[in-house]
């Protein structure tokens, strides 16, 4: 995978973002699992219309996360390309929009 | 040499939130395809599975029980017999624990994974694929390949006895595409410890770059067994080395930090997790953890804590919560020089324990520890001489002996005396005219026990060995003295040119009065003289008086090589400005003789002495009775003293006062006539500026401690 260190996070900025990016992919796989026979089609609704709003809020938080925190370090950009985390490390590469999981 | 973050070796996968974590884990079935011959679960079965219902009591049981379940985190672990025998099951629980984490705003929902062992067999069928796209941020699998085909064949079976290598290895790309920097556990037992080298490469050859890998705890081993276990690591570590692999790959084994005293808080820590998990049976029972379920017991009834029904029973966990490795360990374990990283599994040691405790530490480990131990050793010693890198075992070692200061790690010691006409380096000599040889047989066996009980060797006099490991003491007058030597000046000054380092000089009484010259002729040629006077018990006041001049003498030659650049350290008088605590005799705590007679004692004045003495030998090992005596604390004249210096010579306590932790009079005398010289010595250098004025000595107005300690008595009698 082509890569390229462009900076580095807080510890705390770090557990923000994999806090929302927790989130976010919990919702993913959640909505995944509304195709189960043993929920009621009420209770399937409820749940959707539940996921789908809290969705949209967590991916606004994580937007908004990497738009804040490359503003305030200035990361280099390239257009096709994204910003990726390492969680271990706290730091950013940037890499193709294709192979970016975060 | 210089240190490197680059170094893989030794480290495994790091575990998810670890410490925040609770591990659930749900035993869907007992049943496996596959009949692995080491395998815990001596009681699967095709029959024992769990229902749907069953599973989804116990997740509402626990997400509705927020205080007793209050990590930050949660892993939601399957296992069987082969969990992915029941992939269905397993999906329909795991999107009810999303749903339901979910719905009661739980906040494991932002924090959970899913975890599995599997022995891979149905990896790639479209089932068990579906479920892991349909999870994939929180999945974690660990896949069981034991090593290369013969090995893995050897333990992993099918129910026909056919070896399942093959099936294994056909969906290792995929997990590892899947599940980049996953590790695999590797087990070794009796029968396949010749294939661990070759197993272990295959491993890393196959690209599974970690290998988390084990010897099982079980009462499996023959005699033997260590050796080989030891020489396999050994040839693991000589390729490693070959091959400069140790900057990408790793192995359990390797794992720099094994093999160390234990710290004070790790004795009081428990290594197992047992407890702190939660295991629910097919049933809905719940356990400290699988194995102590009942088919992963072979001895007793599997422990059970509760059930979704009834709840947890707290009294039950009680025992497992205050669980340390004191409280389940014997004394030779807490004690033992390696034991860090020797492991344990709660639920073994209550299979094997002889009443129903979970107190009864299981110790069949112990030699396989061991072997690993030097073998781990042998692998980081060879690493740093190859590549000139400090070591992570050396940091670790560093880093233990700051944390632990005087608990910490000690240099154990056994002297050999290679002949009963050695030159003594310390306060003995052979006057019983015997003329005993160490056979080359005593020699051999001596360096085997040493090898294998962590000793550095010390040879007293020429035993023409080269002891890569340690060094020899002999006469300085001796042809063969090498780098490795301490050369001993028998009462003369006759060391041979060039000879540069420490040396040891002899005194005895009838020479007391030329100890200055002969110190001022041995240096400059050694920079540290360690004096050793002779024959004390026969001393009068007139040889105090000769002493206290010659020491005065002494003080005033060390001042002038300080003005001189270059410091003559003289253990009598230098010793004492750098000690803060007692630092002598170690004879029967670290150090000991082993005599030509093949017997062990606390010190060669033993030996000379009667050789009735000893306190162990080559087959049995050492045992000293009243051990507690040779502590400081337990002596009480010297542990009210501060001459930290003083010889505080065992052979010679136990000679002249009967008891081995009471120094005689004439001893406490001499140590403190130098104890109050090296305060002068320190003040004249603190005035010239050559040390700093910390932690100066006091001034004190006694000889022997025992006169401070009787004025403190009678001053208490007198009100």
């Amino acid at each position: 995978m082509v890569r390229e260190k462009v900076g580095i996070v807080t510890e705390t900025e770090a557990k923000e973002i994999l806090q929302i990016f927790e989130r976010k992919m919990a919702l993913q796989e959640l909505l995944m699992t509304l195709n189960n026979p043993s929920m009621t089609e009420q209770l399937k609704n409820e749940v959707y219309e539940k996921i789908v709003n809290d969705f949209g809020r967590t991916k606004i938080a994580f937007d908004k996360w990497w738009a804040d925190t490359a503003n305030k370090y200035q990361w280099k950009s390239v257009e096709g390309w994204q910003w990726s985390i390492d969680f271990d490390t706290c730091e950013i590469f940037l890499v193709e929009n294709s192979k970016c999981a975060c | 040499m210089s240190t490197s973050s680059k170094i893989k070796m030794g480290q495994l996968a790091p575990s998810w939130r670890e410490g925040e974590s609770k591990t659930i884990t749900f035993s869907v079935t007992e049943e496996c395809n596959l009949a692995c011959k080491y395998c815990y679960m001596t009681g699967k079965n095709s029959k024992n599975k769990m229902n749907f219902e069953t599973a989804k009591k116990a997740v509402d049981y626990i997400l509705s029980n927020r205080e007793i379940f209050d990590d930050k985190a949660v892993i939601w672990e399957f296992i069987g017999g082969e969990p992915f025998m029941e992939t269905g099951l397993i999906d329909q629980i795991s999107d009810y624990i999303k749903q339901q984490m979910y719905i009661l705003g739980h906040p494991w929902f932002d924090n959970y994974r899913f975890s599995f062992s599997t022995n891979g067999l149905l990896y790639d069928t479209p089932e068990v694929q579906n479920y892991i796209k349909k999870n994939m941020g929180h999945i974690s699998v660990g896949m069981s390949v034991d090593g290369n085909k013969i090995k893995h064949d050897m333990q992993r079976i099918k129910p026909d006895g056919s070896g399942s290598y093959d099936d294994v290895l056909r969906n290792v790309p995929l997990w590892i595409k899947q599940f980049p920097g996953s590790s695999t556990k590797a087990t070794f037992a009796h029968n396949d410890l010749p294939h661990l080298k070759d197993s272990i490469i295959s491993l890393w050859e196959n690209g599974i770059k970690i290998v988390a890998a084990n010897v099982i705890f079980e009462d499996v081993w023959h005699d033997g067994d260590d050796v080989i276990y030891e020489n396999q690591l050994k040839e693991l570590a000589d390729y490693i080395l070959e091959n400069n692999m140790w900057g990408e790959y790793s192995v359990r084994f390797f794992e720099p930090t094994i093999g160390f005293p234990l710290k004070k808080d790790e004795r009081k820590r428990n290594f197992c997790g047992a407890g702190k998990m939660l295991a629910i049976d097919y049933q809905g029972r719940f356990s400290p953890c699988v194995r102590f379920l009942d088919l992963s017991l072979e001895n007793k009834k599997g422990i059970y804590i509760g059930d979704s029904e009834s709840g947890i029973n707290t009294d039950r966990v009680r025992a497992f919560d205050a669980l340390t490795l004191e409280s389940q360990s014997n004394e030779e374990c807490i004690n033992c020089d390696v034991a860090s990283g020797c492991s344990w599994c709660t639920g073994y040691n209550y299979d094997a324990a002889d009443t129903d405790t979970i107190y009864q530490r299981a110790t069949f480990i112990c030699k396989m520890h061991k072997a690993n131990v030097r073998a781990n050793k042998y692998f980081w010693d060879k690493f740093e001489r190859v590549t000139g890198i400090v070591s992570p075992r050396t940091e670790q070692k560093e880093q233990r002996e700051q944390e632990e200061g005087d608990n910490g790690i000690e240099q154990k010691y056994l002297q050999f005396i290679t002949s009963d006409d050695i030159t003594p380096h310390c306060t003995y000599r052979n006057w019983r005219n015997t003329n005993n040889v160490m056979s080359r047989e005593v020699v051999t066996k001596g360096l085997e026990f040493a090898y294998k009980n962590g000793f550095t060797t010390v040879f007293l006099g020429n035993a023409g060995v080269n002891s890569v490991n340690g060094f020899s003491i002999v006469n300085a007058k001796d042809s063969n003295l090498t780098e490795n030597s301490i050369a001993v000046c028998d009462n003369d000054s006759k060391l041979p040119s060039g000879l540069e380092g420490n040396c040891i000089l002899l005194i005895c009484k009838e020479n007391l009065h030329e100890m200055n010259r002969l110190i001022k002729e041995i240096y400059p040629s050694a920079g540290r003289i360690n004096v050793i006077l002779e024959d004390i018990e026969k001393w009068s006041n007139a040889d105090i008086e000769v002493y206290t001049a010659q020491v005065e003498d002494l003080k005033k030659f060390i001042v002038d090589t300080y003005k001189e650049g270059n410091p003559l350290e003289v253990s009598v008088l230098t010793d004492r400005l750098n000690l803060k605590a007692m630092c002598n005799c170690d004879a029967g705590n670290n150090t000991f003789a082993l005599a030509p007679n093949g017997k062990i004692y606390m010190c060669p004045a033993f030996y000379f002495d009667n050789t009735d003495s000893h306190v162990g030998d080559l087959e049995s090992g050492i045992y000293i009775k009243n051990k507690q005596l040779l502590e400081v604390e337990n002596a009480p004249l010297c542990s009210v003293c501060d001459a930290y210096h003083c010889k505080r010579c065992k052979y010679l306590n136990k000679k002249l006062t009967g008891e081995i932790n009471i120094p005689s009079k004439m001893q406490c005398i001499i140590s403190h006539i130098e104890r109050n010289k090296s305060r002068e010595l320190q003040q004249e250098l603190i005035k010239e500026n050559f040390i700093s004025d910390k932690c100066n000595i006091e001034e004190i107005h006694y000889l022997d401690p025992l006169d401070k300690i009787l004025n403190k008595t009678r001053s208490v009698k007198n009100g």
